[in-house]
């Protein structure tokens, strides 16, 4: 019995997914493809673990190698400056440590400003302190 | 619950299908094919299946040899429209030729696709990788902030990936949202399917863990079986709700379950449509497939003499039929699970059917 018959007696048996085996045929423009290897019964659509669904859009199509270099240029492009975003988002967003608390770059002046309010602090708890001695 | 036990006509479906595998297998045609393109990784999960991190010692595959494979053994061999291609690491983000990659591939006419953490998928980003013929993309997605970002050891993770999820939802390429089920998880299933539904996440796929890489020295990751029957039976039942498109992962035979929580009755793909490329060079089923089952390297051999002559242990399970297995009643459906269950000696790891208790 060929695929196609169990795909229908699953389909009676009321597993309409099951098989998930999917008919083509070869469209006018299929038929301009790099090369002819036949392929009218796709196999089961199986999800992999660490796969992705099937698209079931366009299908890629070849194009020229010039026209493709130059698409590629323009994509590093568009990457390099993905990258200046997340580097930038990265610097104003802080860096994660391992309990999950964030801490934020701060600015020189800032970090002088905190330094200063930190002296200020000991010197007032050192005082605090010593009268409490007394 | 459903449980181990098959009705007659759950019996029957599976004996179909048994036959549609066996032709599947007799015809081995390359359907999938992952390029393990990196194994540098932003993250450094509880539950990797590999131990990425971000200074590993393996380098990343010239993106001139991985192509010298599809045009010199793969294109010639196959119809490019009838496989889909996908890119697979560590994070994939992580290899700034990515665009390149995909515009290669694409140009050769293969879909492709990616799996991701969404970590440094910027729309900026995002946009270059449609440009280059991005279709399918899977993006990791765990559980609620906390969790996620416990699993993920970072606390922007849970943040990005969301992130990532709104914007590629907005472009219309197929996509979903991959939940690796952990203990804690369990019991807030039906709050997370609201959050994931409220999102307008339209398709979502889970699994579990299995005993591999970081995961398998970290016992706090795994589901008892009474957890495991928890989420078979929450899958089961938000599949008939139909509000959202669910899924269990390939992984193991599922006794009542089969067909109930997946589209398609079980099979291991590995080997028989599936292939990968490992970062090395290394030739393989799935990815997740130890490296014991390694059946050559794409700078040694030829890879389409390797699909076409070697995977003996991928297509014909019968090695598998021992320990455990040799007298399970459902060894015919299973043929001894997934092939990344089993281990070093060859031995199985995990048995989902025995989960079902």
């Amino acid at each position: 019995m060929n695929i196609k018959w169990k795909v229908a007696l699953l389909t009676l048996l009321g597993f309409s997914t099951a098989g998930c085996c999917t008919t083509k045929k070869a469209s006018k423009a299929e038929t301009s493809e790099p090369n002819n290897i036949e392929s009218e019964i796709d196999d089961p659509r199986i999800m992999l673990m660490y796969g992705v669904p099937f698209p079931d859009g366009e299908v890629a199509r070849p194009i020229d190698p010039e026209q493709a270099k130059e698409e590629i240029e323009a994509l590093k492009r568009e990457a390099e400056k993905g990258a200046e975003q997340e580097a930038s988002a990265a610097e104003n967003e802080g860096v994660p440590f391992e309990d999950g608390s964030i801490v934020k770059p701060i600015s020189e002046e800032e970090a002088k400003k905190l330094i200063e309010e930190l002296k200020q602090g000991n010197e007032e708890a050192a005082q605090q302190a010593a009268q409490e001695n007394q | 619950m459903k449980g181990k036990r098959l009705g007659l006509r759950k019996h029957l479906g599976l004996k179909l299908f048994k036959g549609i595998r066996e032709q599947v297998v007799e015809r081995h045609a390359l359907r999938t094919l992952f390029f393990e393109c990196t194994l540098r990784c932003n993250l450094s999960c509880r539950h990797c299946g590999s131990d990425c991190r971000t200074d590993v010692a393996e380098q990343d595959m010239p993106l001139e040899d991985f192509l010298s494979v599809l045009d010199n053994e793969i294109t010639p061999n196959v119809n490019p429209r009838d496989v889909l291609i996908i890119f697979s690491g560590g994070e994939v983000l992580m290899r700034r030729d990515l665009e390149e990659a995909g515009r290669e591939v694409s140009r050769r006419g293969y879909r492709w696709g990616m799996v991701t953490n969404g970590m440094a998928l910027t729309p900026a980003r995002f946009n270059a990788l449609i440009d280059a013929g991005l279709s399918s993309v899977s993006v990791s997605f765990d559980g609620f902030k906390e969790i996620h970002n416990n699993i993920r050891q970072n606390a922007l993770s849970y943040d990005r990936a969301l992130a990532a999820l709104r914007l590629i939802s907005k472009s219309g390429i197929a996509y979903d949202a991959i939940t690796c089920v952990t203990p804690e998880m369990v019991d807030r299933l039906e709050e997370w399917k609201e959050l994931l539904i409220a999102e307008g996440i339209k398709s979502w796929r889970i699994f579990s863990i299995f005993p591999a890489g970081r995961a398998k020295r970290d016992d706090t990751l795994h589901l008892s079986t009474e957890q495991f029957r928890k989420v078979m039976e929450f899958i089961r039942l938000t599949r008939r709700e139909g509000r959202i498109k669910l899924n269990y992962a390939c992984e193991g035979f599922l006794g009542g379950y089969e067909s109930e929580v997946r589209d398609h009755f079980y099979m291991c793909a590995a080997g028989v449509n599936v292939a990968s490329i490992r970062v090395n060079g290394d030739i393989s089923g799935c990815t997740s497939v130890r490296g014991n089952f390694t059946q050559g390297n794409i700078y040694k051999d030829s890879f389409w003499d390797v699909w076409q002559n070697r995977f003996e242990k991928f297509r014909n399970r019968e090695w598998a039929h021992r320990d455990e297995c040799a007298e399970c009643k459902v060894w015919e459906f299973c043929e001894g699970g997934g092939m990344h269950l089993r281990d070093d000696e060859e031995r199985l790891m995990y048995c989902h059917y025995n989960m079902l208790k």
